[in-house]
């Protein structure tokens, strides 16, 4: 597996909350629900920026949704998980799995 | 209600995003910001998304760099890629109508050449640095230029004698060096030890040996100057100019080590200075080789000024440490110079009631010592503000020519309207059209520039041999035409960009074009009438410069120009011992008129118009001792007033009777005899020198009188002069031979001549060769020459308008041209009714050309008033004309009206000509 191959920090992030919104990710969901999870503010660039990189490794890719059904509704330009993708998460997580296991943060004393 | 997102966060994410993105992102950014307004308020959520916002820049610009994906799409990227079409369009439409691109460009290479060549020479004159390390460390004691010899107590100390100079030297140790140097050169002659070589003149001055340490020069070979060969008893030695290494000694290094004879005293070249290096002076003609002070008395020992310690003849300029404020040091050298003064100086009582005054005052050197920067910076600007008004001409003319072409181009622009194009881009198109016009301009200029700066420059310094400047661009010269360039495109491009882009794509699109509106026509009346009156201003200043300049050149001089030649002696002259004297001048005036073609010879201390004048305190009979009484006086040579045409009014001339031993004897000029006798006869009457302390033995007898000549200033009135033989010296009081000053040594020889021919020069140097050795004169001169020399400036700033004068009627006349043709075009079918009607050709002959006069008598009527304010801003540099004068007025309103009206009667006549049935056909 290559290097590039690897996940970021954010990108996994990105790719967790993908994969957990399925039908409905797209950029201001997905910024939300790593907000919500981790606390983490991210920006709402930062996110678009981390998927148009996933895009490119052929990780994600996109499709706009219909249009909202109310009225000046838009469509959405929402994403999903390649197989590549899926496999690379599926890497990633296991990967940091098995670093963590044992493991206990340090009590402050 | 606000938005819930703010225009500025929009903005900034949209600009930071691509194309892709952008609009989702927008949409998504908006969709959150209206939830958190919801919960929290539109405050909060105008808070957040701006914060939203700011935070993304960073990623996204990131990433779209990382992602190597170009910034398109951004705003900037947008403008940026419109102008890059637009300069690929304008390009094509120039080239598509080159005989329009040509004249525009050549309209604007005149006008930004004809500026940066103005300002090439006040680069190089006025702002240009010494080519010294650290100019700006560089101070100079005084801000006067008191050439050249000075005595007495000046009030404002700015020549120095070489006692004061020793003396401040101890005073200011915050200069890391202190130098001195002559105000002016010399003419020195140089020789070498074989006596059958030929004699040379080389320009020289006297430096301290501290001078190039205080420049921090370095040599381009041999050594420099130091401060032990300027010790009184160190051997003489001497450091070449590069120019003067390179030009009389073809750079060989072999010169260095070589003695030769500096005015018959042997003296080692011990190296040459560094090259472009001409001397602390802008001067034309600027010293070619520098002598150590303490050679001085034995060089010039009849003007020896090293020991006369009231003599102030240096000037000094100081190299300060750097921290220094220099106007700390100024009470101090005031308080020195007083101080010195009256320990030195022998001092009248009035003399003592003037210490307090004295002073002195430290002013910037880095640019070297100002003379010639002062004298003509005037002169610069004027020109510089003749050179921007035809830049302003041409600009009006651009935007008169683009107007019409915006005109042309109608219909295009109203298609690109109808279809969608914003008029910002239109706009934009038409303004880059005129920056590439103006920049393609702007590099032709550059060239015109360049041989215009050139021609400047030789007109400038006409007759020097040496000139220290060249006109080769610097960056600043660069940067000033760069800037030119583009602020006269911004002025000529703004009203063809704003007029081309309102068009009315349904009145353009109907008829094919015809059209009863035209917008813009009134600006462009507007600017041709500016045009005219420019052109009326520039015109009518020419004609006065030009006025004023025949005025200067052909006033009566009080002497003869025509068939009068003149020359300078070279200072070895006064190596010749006094006895011998009396000889060698009757020998040549006696063999000089035997050479072929002369008529007369005399010699003089001065020629007439040679520039130089020496002015003294006198006592004349029927005048109290006490007052005092200043006159000019040159010494000369029998036969002298015949020789130069100056003529004899009463009484008789200097002649072979005024010899050593026989009475002493004075002649004066007009100016003198009215100033010191009034209505008296002067005749008998005697004069003589005042002493320092006032009174003195008038020993001159009065024997003649002649008209006045001017010698120095062609604009002043003659001096008050009196004339006296050479070689008669009053004797003293202890009955010793006179020692001989060196007013006895003739500086100029004057020759008569009916018809010089080619071999005049080398017959005279060959036969005064053969009277003495170290009798040898520079370049034989015309009177018209000499007195040509003079008015450098005058004739270049002339010239110069000239030049301008005709650029700017050129372009008021194509300007003309330009409206008149357009018009004809635009009323052919009117024009083709009337006729069909009945008009007769002639009468629609005078109806064009009197449209096009009426144009003509606004721009008169504005310029007009305005030629006579510039003329009167003119009168400090005119000379015999007033700045309003009806003549010239009246030429320049006539040149200008036949020029406008040949201009105007082109298009008239094919207006006239036009046939009326395919002029209603053109449909």
């Amino acid at each position: 597996m290559a290097k590039g191959d690897l996940l970021g920090e954010f990108e996994l992030y990105v790719m967790l909350a993908l994969a957990r919104l399925g039908a409905d990710a797209y950029g201001i969901a997905i910024r939300r629900e790593i907000a919500e999870r981790t606390g983490r503010d991210a920006a709402i660039g930062a996110v678009y920026a981390t998927l148009a990189r996933l895009e490119a490794k052929g990780f994600v890719r996109h499709a706009l949704s219909a249009p909202q059904p109310v009225q000046g509704g838009r469509a959405r330009k929402c994403f999903d998980l390649t197989a590549a993708g899926e496999r690379a998460l599926a890497q990633s997580t296991s990967m940091l799995s098995r670093m963590m296991r044992g493991w206990r943060p340090r009590r402050a004393e | 209600m606000a938005r819930a997102v703010p225009l500025l966060a929009r903005w900034l994410l949209g600009a930071a995003a691509g194309a892709a993105d952008r609009a989702s992102l927008l949409a998504d950014l908006e969709e959150e910001a209206a939830a958190i307004a919801w919960d929290r308020g539109v405050a909060a959520a105008r808070r957040w998304s701006t914060r939203q916002a700011i935070r993304s820049i960073a990623p996204l610009v990131a990433a779209r760099a990382a992602a190597g994906l170009s910034i398109s799409g951004s705003t900037t990227m947008q403008i940026w890629r419109g102008l890059r079409s637009d300069l690929r369009l304008a390009r094509r439409r120039l080239w598509q109508a080159p005989g329009f691109t040509a004249i525009c460009v050549a309209t604007l290479a005149l006008g930004i050449g004809g500026n940066t060549a103005v300002f090439t020479l006040i680069d190089r004159v006025v702002l240009q640095p010494l080519p010294v390390p650290r100019p700006a460390e560089l101070y100079r004691l005084g801000d006067t230029d008191d050439c050249c010899v000075n005595g007495g107590l000046p009030g404002s100390f700015s020549l120095f004698s070489y006692d004061l100079y020793r003396h401040l030297l101890a005073t200011v140790p915050e200069f890391t060096q202190l130098a001195a140097f002559q105000a002016n050169v010399r003419t020195v002659s140089l020789g070498y030890p074989d006596p059958d070589a030929p004699v040379e003149t080389l320009e020289s001055a006297f430096v301290s040996g501290n001078y190039f340490q205080m420049l921090e020069l370095a040599p381009a070979a041999g050594r420099l100057l130091q401060t032990a060969d300027d010790a009184p008893d160190a051997p003489a030695v001497a450091v070449l100019s590069h120019h003067a290494w390179t030009e009389r000694f073809s750079g060989r290094p072999d010169i260095v080590g070589k003695t030769v004879t500096l005015n018959g005293i042997a003296a080692t070249v011990i190296g040459v200075a560094p090259r472009g290096f001409y001397g602390e002076t802008l001067r034309p003609n600027p010293a070619e080789i520098w002598i150590p002070l303490s050679n001085e008395p034995r060089l010039q020992p009849a003007a020896r000024l090293l020991e006369a310690k009231g003599s102030h003849w240096l000037y000094l300029i100081g190299r300060l440490r750097p921290g220094v404020d220099p106007s700390t040091l100024q009470p101090r050298l005031t308080a020195a110079v007083q101080q010195w003064a009256l320990a030195t100086l022998t001092l009248s009582d009035d003399d003592r009631r003037q210490i307090p005054q004295q002073h002195v005052t430290i002013v910037p050197a880095g640019t070297g010592v100002s003379s010639m920067r002062d004298a003509v910076l005037p002169s610069l600007r004027l020109l510089q503000l003749l050179a921007g008004t035809v830049l302003i001409i041409a600009c009006a003319n651009l935007a008169n020519l683009l107007l019409v072409r915006g005109v042309a181009r109608r219909t295009e622009t109203a298609v690109r309207v109808a279809l969608g194009a914003p008029r910002a881009r239109i706009a934009a198109q038409f303004f880059v059209e005129s920056l590439a016009l103006s920049v393609a301009g702007g590099a032709a200029g550059m060239l015109v520039a360049f041989l215009g700066a050139r021609a400047i420059l030789t007109l400038t310094f006409r007759g020097a041999t040496t000139i220290p400047i060249d006109a080769s661009p610097s960056p600043r010269v660069l940067g000033f035409a760069i800037a030119a360039s583009l602020l006269t495109g911004a002025m000529f491009g703004m009203a063809p960009a704003w007029f081309g882009s309102r068009s009315d794509p349904i009145d353009a699109m109907r008829a094919g074009g015809r059209t009863s509106s035209d917008r813009g026509s009134r600006v462009r009346r507007f600017l041709l009438a500016l045009q005219v009156a420019m052109s009326l201003v520039l015109i009518a200043c020419a004609g006065l410069l030009g006025r004023s300049l025949v005025n200067l050149q052909s006033q009566d001089f009080g002497f003869r120009i025509e068939g009068r030649y003149v020359a300078a002696f070279a200072p070895s002259l006064a190596t010749i011992p006094a006895d011998q004297l009396p000889g060698v001048y009757a020998s040549i005036q006696e063999r000089l008129r035997a050479v072929e073609g002369v008529r007369n010879v005399a010699f003089s201390l001065y020629s007439p118009m040679s520039g130089d004048n020496w002015s003294s305190v006198i006592t004349v009979d029927g005048h109290d001792p006490a007052e005092r009484l200043i006159a000019s006086w040159n010494r000369v040579s029998p036969r002298y007033f015949e020789t130069t045409g100056t003529p004899l009014i009463r009484g008789r001339a200097i002649d072979e009777r005024d010899r050593p031993g026989t009475p002493l004897v004075a002649v004066v000029n007009q100016s003198f005899a009215r100033k010191f006798f009034g209505d008296t006869d002067p005749i008998g009457r005697r004069m003589g020198f005042a002493l320092a302390r006032g009174g003195g033995n008038r020993v001159f007898e009065i024997v003649g009188i002649v008209g006045d000549a001017k010698y120095q200033d062609a604009r002043a009135a003659a001096y008050a002069t009196f004339f006296l033989p050479f070689l008669q010296e009053p004797r003293p009081p202890d009955g010793v031979a006179p020692k001989l000053g060196r007013s006895h040594y003739p500086q100029a020889l004057e020759i008569e001549a009916a018809a010089a021919p080619a071999s005049f020069a080398a017959d005279l140097r060959s036969e005064l060769r053969g009277i003495d050795r170290r009798i040898a004169i520079r370049r034989v001169l015309t009177m018209q020459e000499q007195v040509a020399g003079h008015f450098n400036t005058d004739r270049l700033i002339a010239r110069l308008a000239t030049a301008f004068g005709a650029v700017a009627l050129l372009l008021a006349c194509l300007g003309l041209y330009g409206l008149t043709a357009h018009t004809v075009a635009r009323r052919t079918r009117e024009i083709g009714i009337r006729m069909a009607v009945g008009a007769s050709r002639s009468k629609v002959l005078a109806t064009v050309l009197r449209s096009a006069l009426a144009q003509l008598s606004l721009g008169v009527a504005i310029g007009l008033p305005a030629a006579i304010v510039a003329g009167r801003l003119l009168e400090s540099v005119l000379f015999g004309v007033s700045g309003h004068d009806p003549a010239v007025l009246a030429g320049a309103v006539a040149a200008l009206a036949a020029a406008a009206t040949a201009a105007a009667l082109l298009p008239a006549r094919r207006a006239a000509s036009i046939d009326p049935v395919s002029a209603l056909r053109t449909e």
